[in-house]
């Protein structure tokens, strides 16, 4: 074999690799722009949680008036279409009062005046202690998009390598719409009632005191500038609300009642959580998870209209959790 | 900063290089000795700027010491005493820094006291330049170093590929490439070989020894509760771990100096195909084994004084070697157990017994191997509870899979494939450095470059740092 000269080879090694760097970044980068899938895991899952979308939304919310939900993957299937208002939905903003707290803080007083109402789950058990690096909403939004996929690894090459497969063959039954809620193939079929009910309890063993005073910040913020806010619960079904820690749920509940913040107690809710057929749950799609038109019935009715449990005191708060921990 | 972080390779590095090559090429050699040096301090700053005056100070107080001891004027007994203090000296500041703690524990333990603890953080690399720089006063006692400036001693010292975790040089393999002419030239060769065993070390660090690493930390961390096959499958993983992390450094090192036409010395040279325990000591690390033989074991006797001081040398040579891994009891246990093997196996070597070489590798390899349990453990209790469970001590075989290792079993093939590519990489092949000497620029070659630069840059989501840098 021909050896090339030491200066060659070196200009080849380095060339190659620019180009062959690009070449991927650029296939990277036109599949999966908003990098839904940059947080590092081929899990479907994970393509729900990007932040970056937020900045979409922060757009949107400049032109028009809006709802906005705020919550976790408990509230990621509300939609405009469901609902027949204009909602925007901020589950990629997962489990993080700290981004919530980053982006409304940030919003303009044009922003602030389109909000019609705040839509804030208290999903105490996805809250995570550790605080990401905050997004800065007014930076050149092309040099976001550019620099968040940099450096490239190789889980997020893997998930956007299945991205591809599943638009080519259309095969993924998960999709997210405009407004950033997500939307199944099969949108409003409980398809999922056979699935394992067991998965996806979180116990909530802990709770982030973090997130618990960045929830009080935003409230504050919202009285400050007269945003209507309101705060709301998961439902569970009864086999998840006999595993929770309720100790630890009513411990993070009750610094947030002692901080002026009022709630929908909606845990547990006759006639959707208790509900079952052959073992299984047919509001739910697992055990903590309503599938799309029960978790969209659900928010209607208790968290838009008034037939939640309000919680507003101590008391309140006490009677309520013991009814929860004797189920 | 880590050699295998986007800061070092994409920043760090090309600045370095550029600038120090277009000081040389302006015939700007001070200044470019200069900018290598604050490079250097800067690199090492960038864990903890508080490291900085004691690395400092420690070359100042090693420069002037040095000097002195060269002078040939300066008669012996002075001498004599100015050598004894100056490594008095290293090693008191080694002791307080890396074993004061260590001292105050057993001392509390052992006479019931109650001594606040000192909680001294470790400064980086203390281990390695305090060696370098012990070596460098005795080569200058007895007269084998050429004086030099402050500044290219400085360099010396810190020059950023060796700094943190060796290869341990002499100031006499050192110095005259720095003060080479040809050296302040870029070479094309020197380059080509730096990137092409950059290349192969990177790739060793973050596409082989971090995915060991998953299982040899899951293993060790749930010690009391391994079967059979999990504890040799975590033993193993620390094996090869190990290797081809310190290796994997160790090649980085050689390749970032070939870039500045420097050429470090070769730090190892395929361990696990050792057939002796002795062949393992001139293979592995062999930089420290060539210090603790000139400067520990050779001024102890050596093999001078007949058979038993031989042996008591040994064991006391490999005793230090273990406390200067660390400041630990499993450290000790470890470097007992290497001293005592080779005291072993020089008494087996005396009776003229011979083993077929597959057994001596099996005995060499199965001893490594087992040791390098004590070497990771914890305590002795979980040292003890990985190899129970790995000579079926506490009962038969069971095959409950790799349940310990809880949410990763899904990734059992992947394991499979690991232990079996590295045992093929580590010891039937050639090492890097035997790669390096028959390299040849073909395209199959670049190819594989640019593959493995690309493998290994895509797998960097995570920085880990290196083994040696606790040492």
């Amino acid at each position: 074999m021909t050896s090339l000269s030491d200066k060659t080879a070196i200009r080849l090694i380095l060339y190659s690799f620019v180009l062959v760097y690009i070449c991927i970044y650029l296939v990277v980068i036109s599949v999966d722009p908003y990098q839904l899938r940059q947080q590092g895991s081929a899990d479907w899952a994970k393509y729900k949680y990007s932040r970056l979308y937020s900045r979409f939304q922060f757009e949107d919310l400049k032109y028009d008036d809006y709802s906005l939900i705020f919550g976790s993957s408990r509230s990621q299937k509300i939609s405009s279409r469901l609902q027949s208002d204009n909602y925007l939905n901020f589950h990629n903003l997962y489990s993080e009062p700290g981004d919530i707290k980053n982006f409304i803080t940030q919003l303009s007083v044009n922003q602030l005046q389109n909000i019609d109402v705040i839509y804030f789950e208290l999903d105490i058990a996805a809250f995570r202690e550790e605080v990401m690096k905050p997004i800065n909403y007014n930076n050149n939004m092309v040099t976001d998009i550019v620099s968040f996929s940099l450096p490239l690894t190789f889980d997020h090459i893997l998930s956007v390598a299945r991205e591809l497969y599943y638009n080519l063959l259309d095969a993924s039954y998960y999709k997210i719409s405009r407004d950033g809620s997500l939307l199944m193939s099969n949108d409003g079929a409980p398809t999922f009632i056979a699935e394992n009910p067991t998965r996806r309890i979180f116990k909530a063993n802990s709770y982030s005191r973090f997130a618990i005073n960045d929830i009080a910040v935003i409230n504050n913020f919202c009285i400050e500038n007269s945003i209507n806010i309101i705060f709301y619960t998961p439902t569970y079904s009864d086999k998840a609300i006999r595993e929770m820690n309720w100790d630890v749920i009513h411990s993070a509940l009750a610094d947030l009642v002692n901080r002026g913040v009022k709630f929908k107690n909606n845990y547990f809710i006759e006639g959707i959580s208790d509900i079952q057929t052959d073992s299984m749950y047919p509001h739910f799609s697992d055990a903590s998870h309503l599938n799309t038109l029960a978790a969209n019935q659900v928010f209607k009715n208790y968290v838009v209209n008034d037939d939640g449990l309000l919680i507003d005191n101590i008391d309140k708060l006490e009677i309520s959790i013991n009814s929860l921990k004797i189920r | 900063m880590l050699f295998n972080s986007f800061e070092f390779i994409l920043l760090f590095l090309p600045i370095t290089f550029f600038v120090y090559f277009y000081l040389t090429k302006k015939k700007l050699i001070s200044a470019s000795r200069v900018w290598l040096l604050l490079t250097s301090l800067f690199f090492y700053s960038w864990w903890n700027v508080a490291y900085l005056p004691i690395i400092l100070c420690s070359m100042v107080f090693n420069y002037l010491v040095g000097t002195q001891l060269g002078d040939v004027d300066k008669n012996g007994l002075n001498k004599k005493l100015l050598l004894s203090f100056g490594v008095l000296s290293n090693i008191a500041l080694l002791a307080y820094y890396k074993y004061a703690d260590f001292l105050i524990d057993n001392l509390n333990y052992v006479a019931g006291l109650q001594v606040q603890s000192l909680d001294l953080l470790l400064p980086l690399a203390i281990s390695f330049f305090t060696f370098q720089q012990i070596a460098y006063l005795v080569d200058s006692y007895r007269l084998k170093t050429r004086q030099h400036d402050f500044l290219g001693y400085a360099v010396f010292v810190s020059f950023f590929p060796q700094l943190i975790a060796g290869p341990i040089v002499h100031h006499s393999e050192m110095m005259p490439q720095f003060s080479d002419q040809k050296n302040n030239f870029v070479n094309h060769r020197n380059i080509l070989l730096g990137i092409y065993i950059f290349t192969i070390g990177l790739f060793k660090k973050v596409v082989v020894a971090d995915n060991f690493a998953i299982w040899a930390n899951h293993g060790f961390d749930a010690a009391q509760s391994l079967t059979f096959v999990e504890a040799w499958v975590t033993s193993l993983s620390y094996t090869f771990q190990l290797y081809y992390d310190f290796s994997g450094y160790t090649d980085m090192a050689i390749g970032l100096a070939l870039l500045f036409n420097i050429k470090l010395p070769q730090n190892f040279n395929s361990p696990y195909q050792s057939l002796s325990i002795q062949d393992f000591w001139r293979r592995w690390h062999m930089t420290l084994s060539r210090f603790l033989k000139d400067y520990v074991y050779i001024p102890l006797g050596g093999n001078r004084n007949g058979g038993l001081r031989t042996y008591g040398n040994l064991i006391a040579t490999f005793l230090l070697g273990g406390l200067w891994h660390g400041a630990g009891w499993m450290f000790v246990i470890w470097g007992l157990l290497h001293g005592v093997s080779l005291a072993l196996h020089r008494i087996w070597n005396s009776l003229g017994f011979r083993l077929y070489k597959w057994a001596a590798w099996i005995v060499t390899f199965n001893f490594i191997n087992v040791t390098w349990v004590f070497f990771r453990a914890e305590n002795m209790s979980d040292a003890n509870k990985v190899l129970s469970s790995m000579f079926l001590i506490d009962g038969p075989i069971t095959f409950s899979g790799l349940s310990t290792f809880g949410n990763i079993d899904t990734m059992q093939f992947y394991l499979i494939i690991i232990l079996v590519l590295g045992t093929i990489f580590s010891i039937p092949l050639r090492n890097s450095n035997q790669l390096l000497i028959k390299f040849e620029p073909t395209t199959p070659k670049i190819t594989m470059i640019v593959a493995g630069l690309l493998a290994a840059l895509l797998g960097l989501s995570q920085e880990s740092t290196f083994l040696y840098f606790n040492f």
